[in-house]
């Protein structure tokens, strides 16, 4: 709807039927005297329909009257005939205005309390708190302050690391996140050594050390104990220290210089096998290959009877010989990668040492020894039983 | 005669001055958008209106319009807005060459 459209909608307007001999004297009369005539058609010899507004129609007499036309309203338009039309609904206008009193009020008040977060004990308490702040289902929301809120169940209830308040439409909402206190062990911790190593740095944080740095430790052995030093038989305490240890670790690997390559022709043999009892029938052909293999697939037709799909494919096996060279990239990068899945992450690589097998010695094969050294934290937190 | 002697010197005048012909004229303003609407200012009221024709008498004569579902959509002392499918335009008894 245009601007103009709707003004003269807020203003109003009628649509009148006007019959008469002298339409067009009617027309020329009132565009004189300025009243505004609009959407001007006539229905038939002498009657036509006009569109005017309230204040012009209310000009309109004299005119009709010179004229010798008379004027019918047809339709009533705009915003004072809606009002009209309400205030002589009486009940309407007073439900109208219940409801309005009613979603103002009811919209005022707090109808709902969500916490979301919280396990049964903490909602329970944050309820009390609550209520004690004397926050319940339709308490006005005026009277709800959230910063108070937040302060309160912070401060008194026990074991929250935050909490979080505030009033969506007429809830109120609290988000809560409890806090997450490590595990307190028992018995005491004592650090063990992860590895079999010669220690190059220990510094004791917390516990009783039992080894000294240039000691060779083997794998297993306590480090540190989880007991103070100091004091009558020492406090159990949780050991803590940078024990940095050095580490020797081996790995072999063995590569043939003729390598053996089985690859699929594309030929292929089914064959069916029924087992019902001691009964083993076979249908279908073998497929005669030199190699092949086999894959089956099973299933049950029946109580004790079974079919058994037996797909042989055809294989062409082919051997190629390898360098020397390529056989020890191969097996060098085989070892090495043996070792590294067993390094830790904070390990620090200090030599590698390798061994080559002599064509000598191992004429169809190249075998590589590995020796990785390194410098790592061997220290592992042990709970002692 | 003396009415059309009076027109040419007013022509004569206002193409002399450079003063456009509707005004030195008072001549209707016709503006038409394709044959569906007609804005006609400068008018001096309406003779005959149907919903197939419309005749307007202006200062220099009359103008009349044949179509179909014609609708004044509005009109004051100084203009006139006609909507509808116009068919014929006709300039009936004008004086001004």
């Amino acid at each position: 709807m245009a601007v103009s459209s709707l003004w003269e909608w807020v203003r109003g307007y009628v649509i009148i039927k006007v019959t008469g001999r002298m339409l067009e004297k009617f027309v020329n009369m009132a565009a004189a005297r300025r009243i505004g005539l609009h959407d001007v058609t006539t229905l038939g010899p002498g009657m036509m329909l006009a569109r005017v507004s309230i204040d012009d129609y209310r000009q309109l007499g004299p005119i009709l009257r010179a004229c010798g036309c008379w004027a019918t309203v047809d339709q009533r338009v705009g915003a004072p005939f809606v009002l009209s039309g309400l205030a002589r609904r009486k009940f309407l206008l007073f439900g109208l205005m219940i409801f309005v009193i009613l979603l103002s009020v009811m919209s005022s008040v707090l109808w709902t309390i969500d916490i979301i977060g919280a396990d049964a004990e903490q909602e329970g308490m944050i309820r009390q708190v609550l209520y004690d702040m004397g926050i319940t289902r339709w308490t006005p929301l005026s009277s709800v302050d959230c910063d108070d809120i937040r302060s309160e169940i912070t401060k008194s209830v026990q074991g929250l690391a935050w909490v979080g308040a505030e009033t969506q439409g007429t809830g109120l909402v609290l988000r809560v996140a409890g806090k997450v206190l490590p595990d307190a062990p028992a018995a005491p911790i004592d650090l063990i050594a992860s590895e079999d190593s010669v220690i190059v740095r220990l510094i004791v944080l917390a516990g009783l050390p039992h080894v000294r740095e240039g000691q060779t430790v083997a794998a297993g052995q306590v480090l540190v104990s989880g007991q103070e030093p100091t004091g009558e038989g020492g406090s159990v305490v949780h050991a803590r220290a940078i024990v940095e240890g050095r580490v020797w670790r081996e790995a072999r690997a063995k590569v043939p210089l003729i390598v053996e390559q089985r690859v699929r022709t594309g030929r292929k043999a089914i064959q069916y096998r029924i087992v019902c009892g001691s009964i083993d029938l076979n249908l279908g052909r073998a497929g005669g290959f030199g190699a092949y293999d086999t894959k089956e697939y099973r299933r049950d037709l029946g109580p004790g009877v079974e079919l058994i799909r037996i797909e042989r494919h055809e294989i062409a096996v082919t051997t190629t010989r390898i360098s020397r060279g390529e056989a020890y990239v191969l097996a060098r990068a085989s070892a090495e990668e043996s070792i590294r899945g067993r390094l830790r992450g904070d390990a620090e690589i200090l030599s590698v040492t390798e061994n080559v097998s002599d064509e000598a010695v191992m004429g169809d094969a190249v075998e590589v020894v590995l020796i990785m050294e390194t410098v790592e934290d061997i220290g592992i937190a042990k709970e002692r039983l | 005669m003396c009415a059309a002697r009076s027109t040419r010197i007013a022509e004569r005048v206002s193409d002399v001055l450079g003063v456009p012909r509707d005004v030195a004229l008072d001549l209707p303003r016709l503006s038409l958008e394709g044959n569906v609407r007609l804005v006609l200012e400068n008018h001096k009221g309406i003779i005959e209106f149907s919903t197939d024709r419309l005749r307007v008498q202006t200062t220099a004569g009359q103008v009349s319009i044949v179509g179909r579902r014609l609708v004044l959509r509005g009109i004051n002392r100084e203009r006139i807005v006609v909507e509808g499918r116009f068919d014929n335009l006709e300039f009936l008894g004008w004086e001004v060459s």
